[in-house]
C-alpha cells in the first residue's frame, strides 16, 4: 500500500469520528424577526396613549382583556365570568348574584368571543358582550365603566361557542350548542344520539336604550355541532349564519367519527322570519330555568331573577327559516364581508377556503335549487351558491377578517400563517408566518361594515419560545402585524392572558371621552352607604354585625370597633368617600377568608368575615393612596360568644 | 430664584385659580352660609374639624387668616397650588396629604366660604 | 494483503461495532410550530425518539393524516439486524485475520449487498408508512402522501421533512467504503499485495 493511501486513510477514519459529536444536535429554527423600524411604529412615548383599545377573550382565565394596540401594553383584566380577588368581583355581596346560575354559584367560566355592540353595522363603543362557553351564559360589558352589567344564562344549551355575535344594529346577540344534547334534557342513553340530541340557536334580544338582555326564541335544529357565527350586514342584515361540524351525528371519538362527511353545513338563519314565526303562534313555551343577573345601575348592586321559561321554535314548523349551506369539511369560522354579500368559511380540514356568494343563495332559495333536506331543513347546491373558492391558502383555514380595502385575511391553523387574498378574484396576495398556530385573528373592525384596517393581530394557541421561559406554563401569545401596505410586515410579539380566542379592537376616541372617572357620591344608593363620616357606625342584629365604614385619605371612620363575638358574621360596608380621580381605597381585615375590597371613588362595596378567634384584630387600606397611607388602618376586638363587652365604634360627633 | 417668585404679589395673596379677583365680603349672608354649612359636613368633614387639626389643618376662623380667594382657590383648584403656590407647598410637608379636587362649583365653594366666615378661631393651643 | 491493509480492515470492522452504540440514521421534521424540531433516530436494534417524546409525539400528529402508528416492537429488522452485523464484523476480523485477497473481495461485495439492502428495507418501510393511511384520516388531501425522503428534504404539509445519515450510520458508511477502496486496490493490483 503506497504512502499517500495510508495517510488518507487516517485522514478518512479522523475526520469521520470528528463528525461524531455533531450527532444529536437539535434542529432549531430562530423566530422571523420585525424590520429596522417596527419598534418605532409600535412605540408610544411615556404619557401618550394608543391609539385602539384591543378586548381578547380571557380563554380559561373566564375575563376580558384590555390592551392598547399598537404598544400591546396591558391596561385591565376586567373581570367577567370568574372570581377576582384584586376587587372583589364575585366575592363581594354587591357583585356576587353576577356568578349566579341555575347550577348554582359558579366561580369560573371559559371566555372566548368579545363583541362591540354595533349601530348601522358599525361598532358604537356602548357595551362589548362576551360567551361563557361551559355553562351557556352571554355577559354584557359597560364601556362607560368598563365593569359586568349582566349575565343572562343560556337554557337548554350546552357548549356555548358560537356566540355572542350581534345583529347589525344590536337587534339581537346569539348563542348556539356547540355540543347537541337531549333537548330538553333527560335521561336517555349517550347511544340514542341521533333520536334524542338536538341543536338550540338562541337569539337574545338587547333592548337599544339600556342594553337589558332578554331570550326572545330558541330554534330547535338537527343535532349538529353549531361551533360558529356571524350576523349579516347590508343585503344580508336579516340573516344570521352557524357553522356546524359533525353533521356525521357521531356521538363518540369525534375528532375521527365527526370528519368523515365531505361537506358540512353553514345554516342560514332568516331571523326575520323567525320573528313573524312566534308572532303567528308557531312556537311555544317550554319550562326552562335560568339566571338573569343584573348589576342596579342605581344601588350598584347585582341581583338574580331565575327565568321559567323560554319560546322554542322549531325548525321544521316554520318554513324559511333555515337552510343548510354545504361547505367542505367541518367549517369553523364564518364571516361576513363588509358589503354582507360575501360568506366566507374556515373548512379547517378543508385544502380550499370556500366563499359563498348571499345574493346567488337567495336565488338557490327561489329557483328551489335544493339538493335534499335534513331533518326538514332544506339544503341548497353546493354548485349554486358558491361564489368561489381560495385556492392553496395554506392549511388549516379558520377564521377570516376584512380590511375594508378588498381584502381578507385568513387565520391557517397548521402551516401557521395569515394568508391575505383579494375578495374580488380570490387570488391569494401574501403570506406571513405567525408563531404559532394561529386561532383567530382581529383587525379593528374587522368583521363590520367599515373596518379601520391598520393591523392584523394574530391570536396564538403556542407560545414556546417567543418569550422568556417560566416553566411548562408560558404565557399566552398575539402579534401585530402592520397591513396598510401590500405585504403583511410583524411588528410586534405581546403576551396576553388566559387563551385570547377572538379579539375585537376600537378607536380610542370612541371610547375615550365617555370613560367614568368616579362615581358620584351624592348619588350612591347603596342600601349600606355611608356618605359622609356621621353615618359611619356599627349595628347587630342578631348574630349578624353590619359596619358601616367610611374611607378617606389617610383614615377609616371608624378606626376602634368593639363587642365582636366570635362566630358573628360581620358585614363591612366601606364607602369611599373620595370623589378625586383614581383613589381607590382597600380593606382587609387579619383572618379573612374572603376576598379584599376595592372600592371606586364615590362606591360603597361590601364583605363578609367570620372571625374564629378571640383577639384584636388590625384592619388597613391594601391600595397605597397617600404618604399617610400606612397609618390608614384600625382595629377589631373579638370577644367570645356571649361576651358582655357592648358593641362600640369610634364615630367623631356620635 | 426665591420660592414662588413666578408669583404675582395677588397670587401670592390669593392663591392660584379661578378667582383672580379679590372677593369683597359683605354682611354674612344666612341662607348662604346655610348652603355652605351642608356642604362643609358632606365633602369637607371627613378631613377637616373646626376646632382641630385632622387630617388637614382647622378651618375655624380661617378667614380671619387667608383671604376669600385663597379660600376658594385652594378649594377649586387644589392641584395647581400644591405644586405652585410656597405657602401650601409648606402645608403639604406639614400634613403629607394632599387635598383632593372635590368638583365644586365657583358658587359652592363661595358658599363655603360664606360658611366659615361664621366659624369661630381653634382655641390658641396651651 | 498487506499488513496496512488487514490492519485497516480489521480497524473497518471493529468501527462497525459502533453500530451497537450510536444510531444509523435521522429523521428530522420542523414545522411553524415546531420551531425546536421533532426527530427520530433509527439504530440497529431500535427506534427512539430525538427528544424523550419525540416518537410519542410524531405517532400523535401523524394520526390525523391516519397514518399506523410507528411502533419499534412490530418491526422484525430491528430483531435480527444485530446479529447479521455481528456476523459481517466477524467476517471483517477473519478477513484481516487470513489476509486472503478473494475474501477481502467478497467482505467487500457482502457489505455493499447489505447496505444496498439495507437503504431498499428503509425504502420499503417508509414508503407503506407514508401511503397505506387510514381510510377515516381526519385530514385527507387529495393526492397527498406522506413518505419521508429516502435521503435529502422534502415539504410534508406543514412539516419540513429531512432524512440523513446519523453518527453510526456514518462510521458504517466509512467502513464500507473502507473496505471497498482496498478491495477495489486488491483487484486492479493484484502483484502489489503479496499474499
Amino acid at each position: 500500500m503506497s504512502r499517500s493511501l495510508r495517510v488518507g486513510s487516517h485522514l478518512m477514519l479522523g475526520a469521520l469520528f470528528a463528525l461524531l459529536p455533531l450527532a444529536g444536535c437539535g434542529t432549531g429554527s430562530s423566530p422571523a424577526a420585525g424590520s429596522a423600524d417596527a419598534a418605532q411604529r409600535v412605540y408610544v412615548p411615556p404619557g401618550q396613549y394608543d391609539e385602539f383599545y384591543m378586548f381578547t377573550s380571557g380563554g380559561f382565565s373566564g375575563q376580558l382583556g384590555v390592551y392598547g394596540l399598537p404598544s400591546g401594553r396591558l391596561l385591565k383584566v376586567l373581570p367577567v365570568f370568574s372570581q377576582n380577588p384584586e376587587n372583589a368581583y364575585g366575592y363581594s355581596e354587591e357583585t356576587k348574584a353576577m356568578l349566579n346560575t341555575s347550577y348554582g354559584f359558579i366561580p369560573w367560566d371559559d371566555s372566548h368571543h368579545p363583541e362591540l355592540s354595533m349601530t348601522g353595522g358599525v361598532p358604537d363603543g356602548r357595551w362589548i358582550f362576551i360567551n361563557g362557553n361551559n355553562t351557556p351564559r352571554i355577559a354584557r360589558i359597560d364601556l362607560t365603566d368598563f365593569q359586568t352589567a349582566e349575565i343572562i344564562e343560556i337554557p337548554h344549551s350546552a357548549g356555548n361557542h358560537a356566540s355572542p355575535f350581534v345583529t347589525e344594529n344590536t337587534e339581537y346577540t346569539v348563542a348556539a350548542t356547540r355540543f347537541s344534547v337531549p333537548t330538553p334534557q333527560a335521561d336517555v342513553p349517550i347511544s340514542s344520539y341521533k333520536e334524542n340530541f338536538r341543536g338550540l340557536l338562541t337569539f337574545v334580544k338587547v333592548d337599544s336604550a339600556s342594553g337589558r338582555m332578554n331570550i326572545a326564541f330558541q330554534i330547535l335544529m338537527p343535532g349538529f355541532n353549531y361551533d360558529l357565527s356571524h350576523s349579516g350586514k347590508g343585503p344580508s342584515h336579516e340573516w344570521s349564519f352557524f357553522t356546524s361540524y359533525n353533521s356525521e351525528e357521531a356521538n363518540t371519538l369525534l375528532e375521527v367519527n365527526a370528519s368523515q362527511a365531505d361537506k358540512d353545513y353553514i345554516a342560514a338563519v332568516h331571523w326575520t322570519v323567525a320573528e313573524q314565526c312566534v308572532a303567528d303562534g308557531k312556537a311555544r313555551k317550554i319550562p326552562a330555568k335560568y339566571a338573569h343577573n343584573v348589576m342596579d345601575h342605581e344601588t350598584h348592586v347585582a341581583s338574580t331573577k331565575m327565568e321559567t321559561s323560554t319560546t322554542l321554535l322549531d325548525a321544521k314548523d316554520c318554513a324559511g327559516v333555515v337552510y343548510y349551506l354545504p361547505t367542505p369539511k367541518s367549517p369553523h369560522g364564518v364571516d361576513v364581508d363588509p358589503s354582507g354579500e360575501l360568506i366566507v368559511a374556515g373548512g379547517k380540514l378543508a385544502s380550499v377556503i370556500p366563499v359563498h356568494s348571499f345574493s346567488k343563495m337567495i336565488k338557490a332559495i327561489e329557483d328551489k335549487a335544493f339538493e335534499g333536506e335534513v331533518g326538514g331543513v332544506p339544503v341548497l347546491k353546493y354548485e349554486a351558491i358558491v361564489a368561489g373558492e381560495v385556492a392553496d391558502p395554506g392549511l388549516g383555514p379558520l377564521h377570516t377578517e376584512f380590511d375594508g380595502q378588498g381584502h381578507a385575511y385568513t387565520s391557517m391553523f397548521l402551516t401557521s400563517e395569515i394568508t391575505k387574498w383579494s375578495l374580488t378574484d380570490f387570488k391569494v396576495i401574501d403570506k406571513v408566518p405567525t408563531y404559532y398556530s394561529i386561532g383567530h385573528l382581529s383587525i379593528p373592525g374587522g368583521d363590520t361594515r367599515q373596518p379601520w384596517g391598520k393591523y392584523v393581530i394574530a391570536l396564538n394557541k403556542i407560545t414556546k419560545d417567543r418569550y422568556l421561559p417560566t416553566g411548562p406554563e408560558l404565557t399566552q401569545s398575539a402579534q401585530l402585524y402592520d397591513i396598510s401596505g401590500e405585504k403583511m410586515q410583524l411588528l410586534l410579539d405581546f403576551p396576553t392572558i388566559g387563551e385570547p380566542h377572538y379579539a375585537q379592537t376600537i378607536p380610542a376616541s370612541i371610547l375615550v371621552d365617555k370613560q367614568i372617572r368616579t362615581y358620584d357620591l351624592a348619588e350612591n344608593k347603596d342600601p349600606y352607604a355611608a356618605l359622609s363620616e356621621a353615618q359611619a357606625g356599627v349595628t347587630r342584629n342578631g348574630r349578624v354585625v353590619h359596619v358601616k365604614l367610611t374611607s378617606i385619605r389617610s383614615h377609616f371612620v371608624p378606626d376602634n370597633i368593639e363587642g365582636i363575638q366570635v362566630g358573628d358574621s360581620v358585614y363591612f360596608h366601606v364607602t369611599n368617600l373620595e370623589q378625586d380621580w383614581d383613589v381607590p381605597h382597600g380593606f382587609a381585615i387579619t383572618g379573612l377568608n374572603n376576598s379584599e375590597l376595592l372600592i371606586m371613588p364615590g362606591e360603597t362595596r361590601t364583605i363578609v368575615w367570620v372571625p374564629e378567634r378571640v383577639g384584636v384584630l388590625p384592619f388597613y387600606c391594601t391600595d397605597f393612596c397617600s404618604a399617610l397611607h400606612q397609618e390608614m388602618s384600625g382595629w377589631v376586638r373579638v370577644s367570645p360568644r356571649g361576651s358582655s363587652v357592648p358593641l362600640w365604634a369610634n364615630v367623631p360627633g356620635k | 430664584m426665591a420660592a414662588g417668585s413666578d408669583l404675582t404679589p395677588f397670587q401670592m395673596e390669593n392663591g392660584i385659580g379661578p378667582i383672580t379677583e379679590a372677593v369683597t365680603l359683605g354682611p354674612v349672608n344666612q341662607a348662604q352660609a346655610d348652603e355652605g354649612k351642608a356642604l362643609f359636613e358632606s365633602k369637607c368633614s371627613a378631613c377637616h374639624k373646626l376646632g382641630e387639626r385632622y387630617v388637614g389643618p382647622p378651618l375655624g376662623g380661617i378667614l380671619d387668616r387667608v383671604t376669600a380667594a385663597f379660600a376658594m382657590n385652594m378649594m377649586l383648584n387644589p392641584q395647581e397650588m400644591y405644586t405652585r403656590h410656597p405657602v401650601v407647598k409648606e402645608l403639604l410637608g406639614q400634613y403629607m396629604t394632599q387635598m383632593p379636587d372635590l368638583a365644586l362649583t365657583q358658587e359652592q365653594a363661595r358658599a363655603v366660604v360664606e360658611y366659615l366666615r361664621t366659624t369661630p378661631p381653634p382655641a390658641p393651643a396651651e | 494483503m498487506s499488513r496496512t491493509a488487514r490492519l485497516l480492515v480489521a480497524l473497518a470492522a471493529l468501527s462497525m461495532a459502533i453500530v451497537y452504540l450510536q444510531p444509523l440514521w435521522h429523521i428530522g421534521l420542523v414545522a411553524p410550530q415546531y420551531p425546536e424540531g421533532l426527530g427520530l433516530y433509527i439504530a440497529v436494534d431500535k427506534i427512539v425518539g430525538e427528544k424523550k417524546q419525540d416518537l410519542n409525539s410524531i405517532n400523535n400528529l401523524n394520526h390525523y393524516i391516519g397514518m399506523k402508528v410507528i411502533s419499534p416492537d412490530d418491526i422484525p429488522e430491528l430483531q435480527y439486524m444485530p446479529k447479521i452485523m455481528a456476523g459481517l464484523i466477524a467476517m471483517g476480523l477473519l478477513t484481516a485475520a487470513l489476509g486472503k485477497r478473494k475474501l477481502l473481495m467478497a467482505y467487500a461485495g457482502v457489505l455493499l449487498l447489505f447496505s444496498l439492502a439495507g437503504l431498499a428495507d428503509f425504502y420499503k418501510w417508509s414508503y407503506d408508512y407514508g401511503h397505506n393511511l387510514s381510510p377515516t384520516a381526519i385530514l385527507k388531501i387529495p393526492g397527498m402522501t406522506y413518505q419521508p425522503p429516502l435521503i435529502g428534504s422534502k415539504q410534508l404539509l406543514n412539516f419540513h421533512a429531512t432524512s440523513w445519515p446519523a453518527s453510526g450510520g456514518w462510521v458504517l458508511i466509512a467502513a464500507v467504503t473502507i473496505v471497498s477502496v482496498l478491495a477495489v486496490r486488491a483487484w486492479r493490483r493484484p502483484q502489489a499485495i503479496p499474499a
